[in-house]
């Protein structure tokens, strides 16, 4: 950085001088001619003329000045090819060592530019946003919005062009091969939000969906994949969810939000829904008019939200809302684990840096002559550091070359291994933005490990380097440097084993969680039921019925259940509910020294009976649900103990009754149970309150299956099917997985990470231990003389071992002390991924500083062994 | 000023640009004036080939620039012969004899 503010400067200068010395040239003509009797102003002019143009004058220098550099550059950049040509061994470790530090650096910076850096793929992105409501009292930030909201922000909001809500749910497309698609129902302005128009037909009319409007939207797989892409397919008929639908356009190529959906339906909203404020279920999404900026609309909405909570307080009271750009939300929970990848390969590069600036170190001492006659020959300091770095950035430009290799057959690897929720994975790819970004790389590195060997070298003052036996002085001097470079390369190694480290154990500890259910033997599948079929609560709750007899009776079946979710099966629905008691007060304000608000929400699971029996999820106190709580009868419901301890500190639940908001008209429910928490919404979050109700009493258009086998579940699948199609023939039995399954999908995130750190912190080991190794071999070659004279003079070899290895261990302790510091310091960034074990463990420290240790013992043995070999005579005359 | 205009090529300039400064140090103008004095009239090197031709040995390391003061007062840029400057000198000299002698003898010969 130094040198390009130094060369910046110097042209600024530069320029200055020649158009002094023009001046004075033209100055000096003018006196000459006045000096022979010409007038002043003649003899001005006529000195301009003779100067041929002053500008002229200047470019021609410009261009000189320009040439003479690009000759020497070129001159040694050939030059430097031909040295390290000459010398293969030297050459070959040097990329080799370039290219694992910027392999990974330049892999991880495919998925940074891909999610992080690139905008989204839809015409002007920075407009679009996304919108939640809020929860003010637990503070979630990522609340669904109900309908008749959704329908209030759409009518008063003034910030957007085009707003727009949608559900994601699959339906079966039949008519052919059954197949389940994910499907979408969203409202008019959807596709206007991504300005995106389809490649034929048409989009929803304005005009919001009414009741019974069958109009569907194909996706360009599957117009392709599933109708041969024929142009005749808008305006056909297709069987979506067993009833005809007309197709009335196709997306283009590549449209896919939200992520995995194939299919667009019209977003129906029943009328009884736009009185359920609570029934919060969609997902908004929108456009900011030209000139409004998020923080604008943020406000404004802010305001609608608290408005509908004077006009609704029953319902909105506890609901704010939060507008975010689109692309900061589909990436948000990723962020920090890409900084935290991006700082490893950081590590990783910068330790083969400090290796490759030894080895250039060791190699600027065999040819301090060939400096020295240039410096004579009148080479000045910059130009010996221009030759020096030229020859550096050859290396580096082989290393990057090489790590571009690496990087992109790493690539697919890296895809397959990465957890499917990873956002925009599709754009992650190696591309001309990459290669850009390498070469980029290319010249840092070189600058990077290239500074102080050139700067050494060249500040030689030629004559003293001719003479013979003045290495004591200069070598101090490098000596120190290449310590510092060692200790360095054990810091950073530190730094990145232990947050390597750190994160494989919370692994570990997260995989032994006890997620609150016995996981063990169970199969699980989805079934949705087409709404067609089953209107009436009571046909799903016959459905229902007959299911479970049906599973029950398959032989080698435990027990069977359904549920609406079944554990870190995705995220739940959440639903405000009143208790009894609060209806004392419907108008007055509520006192906050009663440490409750009016209106509370859980999470709501509607479970048949056998539930509980099935996940092993114990019941604390009161009862399970029983097969005779069926609609007609009292209404119960169980509640977790995370919901217990919040709303009713210190009381007990049961016996109190509450109403969910839910449904047409909801029932008041009395609670007769508490069971035990589940991680529902994944092992390293905390369980959140939750209430089960009777599916016989509440009704659900999905339902999962839960089946607790006698040995392997997955053997049970075509059993589960028949019996499922024994009560219904048409009724597809989707996503067959084991619970096992189910939950190894959500420590993926966790693995990935922990995967990835765990490679890269090996790397970083192995080229430090390289280093380490280098510079001690170096160090013994050039103590052998005195080495030789102290094997002679009779020392012990197990004294020399000392001597040797002492070295290396002063060194490495000194890096160990440095690098916990850093780590403690460092660690805070990964603190999000850990999970029961604190960021300053002080066992993985301990273990990690051991592992280098005994590296770095391992690294000086062969250099130590080497040198008690030596043969005195031999050493003695060694130059 | 030279009778007929006589190109100069770059070399050549070169060389009689090092010849000048070896006997003392010069700035722009005295250089051109020198070269004109010393080739008795037959080259003039005007600014436009003096100062890249000028540059350019600096740039390779055959100059020294250094600012001063001129006769008249004037500050102005002089140059001078570098070490290694004196030894292109010779050489080019060299270079230069060997050449004329070649092509005296083929213009001689029958």
């Amino acid at each position: 950085m130094f040198r390009r503010v130094f060369k910046r400067f110097r042209r600024g200068h530069a320029e200055r001088e020649l158009d002094a010395e023009v001046r004075a040239y033209v100055d000096q003509l003018t006196e000459e001619k006045v000096a022979a009797g010409m007038g002043r102003d003649q003899a001005r002019r006529e000195a301009l003329m003779e100067l041929g143009g002053r500008e002229q004058v200047k470019e021609a220098v410009r261009d000189v000045r320009f040439g003479v550099w690009l000759e020497n550059l070129v001159k040694d950049f050939a030059y430097g090819a031909r040295l390290l040509a000459r010398s293969p061994g030297f050459t070959a470790v040097a990329v080799l060592t370039l290219a694992l530090g910027m392999g990974p650096s330049l892999a991880i910076f495919s998925f940074v530019d891909g999610i992080l850096l690139r905008s989204l793929p839809y015409p002007e992105p920075e407009r679009m946003v996304q919108l939640f409501q809020t929860s003010l009292k637990d503070g979630r930030e990522d609340v669904p919005v109900s309908p008749p909201n959704f329908v209030d922000w759409h009518e008063r909001a003034q910030s957007f062009e085009s707003l727009a809500a949608f559900a994601s749910t699959s339906e079966v497309l039949t008519g052919g091969e059954p197949e389940r698609v994910g499907t979408a129902v969203v409202t008019p302005k959807f596709f206007e939000v991504f300005g995106t128009r389809p490649v034929m037909g048409n989009t929803f009319e304005l005009s919001p969906a009414k009741p019974g409007q069958t109009e569907v939207i194909l996706s360009y797989g599957i117009w392709q994949r599933r109708f041969g892409g024929r142009k005749e397919i808008v305006g056909e008929n297709i069987l979506v969810g067993a009833r005809p639908h007309t197709v009335i356009g196709v997306m283009p190529r590549g449209f896919v939000y939200p992520a995995g959906i194939e299919v667009w339906l019209p977003l129906v909203f029943e009328p009884g829904e736009m009185k359920e404020r609570n029934s919060a279920y969609l997902d908004v999404v929108g456009r900011l008019k030209a000139g409004v900026s998020v923080d604008q609309a943020q406000a404004e909405l802010s305001t609608i939200a608290a408005q509908l909570g004077l006009q609704y307080p029953e319902s909105n009271r506890q609901f704010g809302a939060r507008v975010v750009s689109l692309h900061d939300e589909m990436v948000r929970g990723v962020r920090p684990a890409l900084g935290m990848l991006s700082s490893a390969v950081a590590f990783v590069l910068l330790i083969a840096c400090v290796n490759v600036a030894n080895l250039l170190l060791v190699r600027a001492v065999g040819r301090e002559r060939d400096l020295a006659i240039r410096s004579a020959l009148g080479a000045g300091r910059t130009r010996l550091m221009q030759q020096l770095l030229s020859e550096g950035f050859l290396l580096a430009v082989g290393g990057g070359l090489l790590g571009l290799l690496v990087a992109w057959l790493s690539l697919d690897a890296l895809r397959q291994l990465s957890p499917v929720a990873l956002p925009r994975l599709e754009s992650v790819k190696l591309d001309a933005r990459v290669t850009a970004f390498a070469f980029a790389l290319m010249g840092l590195t070189t600058l990077i490990f290239g500074m102080a060997p050139a700067w050494q070298a060249a500040g030689f003052h030629a004559s003293e380097s001719l003479k013979e036996g003045t290495r004591a002085t200069c070598g101090a001097a490098r000596t120190r440097l290449r310590s510092v470079l060692v200790v360095t390369e054990i810091a950073l190694s530190l730094v990145l084993l232990i947050g390597a480290g750190l994160v494989l154990r919370s692994l570990w500890s997260l995989l032994s969680t006890h997620p609150g259910f016995d996981s063990r033997n169970i199969l699980t599948a989805d079934l949705y039921l087409a709404r067609g079929k089953f209107r009436e609560h009571a046909s799903k709750a016959q459905f229902a019925e007959a299911l479970v007899e049906r599973l029950s009776a398959i032989p080698g079946v435990e027990t069977a259940s359904l549920a609406t979710h079944l554990p870190l099966g995705g995220t739940t629905m959440v639903y405000g509910f009143l208790v009894e008691g609060d209806m004392e007060a419907p108008t007055k304000e509520w006192a906050p020294d009663r440490g409750s608000e009016p209106l509370r929400s859980a999470g709501l699971r509607l479970v048949t009976p056998q539930y509980l029996h099935t996940l092993r999820i114990p019941v604390l106190r009161g009862r399970g649900l029983l097969t005779q709580d069926v609609s007609g009868r009292r209404d119960v419901m169980l509640v977790n103990q995370t919901m217990a301890r919040k709303y009713w500190p210190g009381e007990d639940p049961i016996g109190k009754r509450i109403r969910i908001a839910r449904g047409r008209t909801p029932a008041w429910c009395e609670i007769v149970g508490i069971v035990g928490d589940v991680r529902h919404d994944g092992l390293h979050v905390p369980p959140v309150p939750e209430m089960y109700v009777p599916l016989a009493q509440q009704s659900a258009h999905l339902f999962r299956v839960a089946l607790r086998t006698t040995g392997n579940p997955a053997s049970f699948a075509q059993a589960m099917r028949e019996a499922v199609w024994s009560v219904d023939k048409d009724q597809p039995v989707t996503r067959v997985r084991t619970l096992q399954e189910v939950i190894g999908s959500s420590v993926g995130e966790t693995r990935f990470y922990g995967v990835l750190l765990g490679v890269f912190a090996t790397l970083a080991l192995l080229l430090a231990t390289f280093g380490i190794y280098s510079v001690m071999a170096y160090s013994v070659t050039q103590r052998t003389r005195e080495i030789g004279i102290r094997l002679a003079l009779g020392a012990p070899t197990a004294k020399v071992l000392n001597l040797v290895v002492g070295q290396g261990l002063r060194l490495a302790i000194i890096g160990i002390a440095v690098g916990i510091a850093g780590a403690a310091y460092a660690t805070r960034w990964v603190e999000k991924l850990l999970h029961g074990v604190s960021r300053t463990d002080p066992a993985t420290f301990a273990a990690v500083a051991g592992v280098l240790l005994v590296a770095v013992l391992a690294a000086c043995w062969i250099p130590a062994r080497r040198a008690t070999r030596v043969d005195p005579l031999v050493a003695l005359r060694h130059e | 000023m030279a009778s007929s205009k006589t190109d100069l090529l770059q070399g050549t300039l070169d060389l009689l640009i090092l010849r000048t400064l070896a006997l003392a140090p010069n700035h722009g103008l005295g250089i051109s004036r020198r070269i004109q004095q010393i080739t008795k009239g037959t080259f003039d090197v005007k600014p436009g080939s003096l100062f890249p031709a000028l540059h350019r040995l600096e740039e390779k390391g055959w100059l020294d620039a250094e600012w001063g003061e001129s006769e008249n007062n004037r500050k102005a840029k002089y140059y001078k012969l570098t070490r290694a400057g004196q030894r292109r000198l010779a050489q080019e000299t060299r270079e230069w004899e060997r050449v004329a002698l070649a092509i005296a003898r083929a213009l001689e010969a029958t």
